[in-house]
């Protein structure tokens, strides 16, 4: 992973899809420092700041926020960069295999397969 | 225009019931039909759930997606086939296109949307969500809500095959309700540009009723306490359908659709029972009763055909060079595809007349052929007749159903209502298909379609 790595979000909306996409972050455990935060010596994380903070490590990315995105999906659009800048990694997901069966099964009783 | 668009879809909604002579009384269907333009809608080729709404809301066609039914082979291995979860879909669809404008979408029920992917908005997962504690909800916490303020969301109808109709028909009212509600709720709780939903109901109605409703099918009675169901039950839906299009107000254009329609099914036919009695399919040893194929020990070396079944067939051939273990040289592929439609389509029917099966190569269907498509899409009787699959029947042919109650199959067409507002309301549309859907949706929200989305939207319907 490409990492630490600092992300600026700026617009409107910033604060708002900062907080969900540290959130986010946690959630795909990847370390995080927050916005008022300074990051300690070995942090190996993404550094998310706004608008014009100062920033003690490199700025990787600025990304303009749109006001139109609700919060959630801002912060999605940030991950999706994140992911193709090599810092975090978005595994899809899909069905387990005991899903997988469990779908089966509810279809052949639909009849949709035979 | 830069409107809003509420599109309501209704599986498996049929033309029969809501245009022309004997369609039910549905006041608010018809009154939005009367402001604007309506008609029967061509389905895809299958026409079946999946892939059919993937297919009407990214403009693209099965073969263009990959996706030629609920289940598909990943590979040309002999592995069984897999489920075509919502990752599968991998062309935008209409709210993906609009969140990438900045439109705030709702999407609540539409086939294929699980595992959810973000959008601009807000999205609950359709009936292929594997279960009630399954993350259904973009964002995540909105499942919570949900169900704090509406009760738990009901995937589908549960213990859909059973005799006891009644009990059957009380939980496809609860399924429809609790869609409704939650449009209602989602409607009026956020902020939209774009709201959609799908409900499932109709199609599951139409399969456990239409014999009970249907004259014309050869198990109908007349008198029976089910008779009047479809009727209403169309209009329950119509009354639910009338809020919304009241809750959406003025400035919101209104479209109603349906992936495909219903038709009486009059039996099965045994596919690969079929291809074994051809020679065609080879088995190790014989099930003991009936198995489905896939549990069955297949001789590849002694295979050249087998099929999955459902509401139609899809025959997969046993190709050299393409299959670990084929037994079609490739330069009799041609020759071979050409025979075994004409075999399908000169098969007769128990009573010895021409059943009327319709063979189709997906090349001749589709603008691209992806993924692992089959050699072959049937359609038994032009759809009168399901396909099944699973083998150790003594004939062809079946009249009975080994999971219970089935009545009806799907039918090419589906429905388009919309209130176009372009003064010229009441006109029917004809030769109307999938692929202008989605476009159609882009240009009533002023969103420019992609260039690789190739219907046409119905512009000049639109004020």
């Amino acid at each position: 992973m490409n990492r630490p790595y600092a992300v600026r979000l700026t617009g409107e909306s910033a604060g708002d899809a900062a907080h969900v996409l540290v959130r986010r972050l946690v959630e795909l455990g990847c370390p995080v420092c927050l916005p008022d935060q300074t990051p300690p010596a070995d942090f190996n994380g993404v550094i998310v700041l706004l608008g014009n903070a100062p920033s003690t490590a490199p700025v990787g990315e600025t990304v303009e926020l749109s006001d139109h995105d609700t919060p959630d999906f801002a912060a999605e659009k940030v991950l999706d960069l994140l992911h193709d800048k090599g810092v975090i990694s978005l595994e899809p997901e899909g069905y387990t295999p005991e899903e997988e069966e469990a779908i089966r099964k509810r279809l052949a009783d639909l009849g949709y397969i035979d | 225009m830069n409107r809003r668009l509420l599109v309501i879809g209704l599986d498996c909604a049929t033309p029969q019931f809501l245009f022309g002579p004997d369609a039910f009384d549905l006041p608010n269907l018809r009154a939005l039909m009367r402001r604007g333009v309506w008609g029967r809608l061509e389905s895809c080729h299958p026409p079946i759930t999946v892939p059919a709404w993937a297919a009407m809301l990214s403009g693209k066609d099965p073969g263009t997606l990959g996706l030629y039914g609920f289940r598909n082979r990943r590979d040309h291995s002999y592995s069984p086939m897999v489920t075509a979860d919502g990752a599968a879909v991998r062309e935008p669809r209409v709210w993906d296109i609009l969140s990438r404008h900045g439109k705030k979408c709702v999407v609540l029920g539409v086939p294929q949307t699980y595992p959810v992917r973000p959008l601009n908005g807000w999205l609950v997962a359709g009936f292929l969500t594997p279960s009630e504690e399954a993350p259904y909800t973009y964002p995540r916490p909105l499942k919570e809500e949900l169900n704090r303020e509406l009760g738990p969301y009901i995937i589908d109808v549960k213990d859909f095959r059973t005799d006891d109709r009644a009990a059957l028909l009380e939980r496809l009212y609860a399924l429809m309700e609790n869609r409704f509600a939650y449009a209602r709720y989602l409607m009026t709780s956020k902020s939209w540009d774009f709201f959609m939903m799908v409900d499932m109901a109709i199609d599951r109605l139409h399969h456990a009723f239409w014999r009970f409703c249907d004259p014309s099918h050869p198990a109908f009675e007349a008198g029976n306490p089910f008779e009047r169901v479809f009727r209403d039950f169309y209009q329950a839906v119509d009354a639910r359908v009338g809020e919304l299009i009241e809750l959406a107000g003025s400035d919101t254009a209104v479209m109603v659709v349906s992936d495909h329609g219903a038709k009486g099914m009059a039996g099965g036919v045994c596919v690969n029972q079929w291809l074994i009695r051809e020679g065609l399919l080879t088995l190790e040893r014989a099930p003991e009763g009936r198995a489905r194929i896939e549990d069955c020990a297949i001789d590849w070396a002694r295979t050249k055909a087998w099929s999955s079944g459902g509401y139609y067939a899809r025959v997969f051939f046993n190709v050299e060079g393409r299959e670990p273990m084929g037994q079609i040289a490739a330069a009799d592929y041609d020759a071979f595809r050409d025979g075994m439609i004409a075999r399908i389509e000169s098969m007769r029917g128990p009573d010895g007349r021409l059943l009327g099966n319709r063979a189709l190569k997906p090349q001749d269907l589709y603008a691209r052929v992806e993924g692992v498509a089959p050699d072959l899409l049937v359609y038994w009787g032009d759809l009168r007749w399901r396909s099944v699959g699973s083998v150790g029947y003594d004939d062809i042919f079946t009249f009975e159903n080994d999971i219970g109650p089935d009545d009806a199959n799907h039918d090419y067409h589906g429905v388009f209502v919309l209130d176009g507002r372009s003064g010229a309301g009441d006109r029917e549309l004809q030769g109307l298909t999938l692929a202008s859907i989605a476009p159609t949706m882009l240009r009533l929200m002023d969103v420019p379609a992609p260039a690789d989305m190739p219907g046409p939207p119905i512009v000049e319907e639109l004020a």
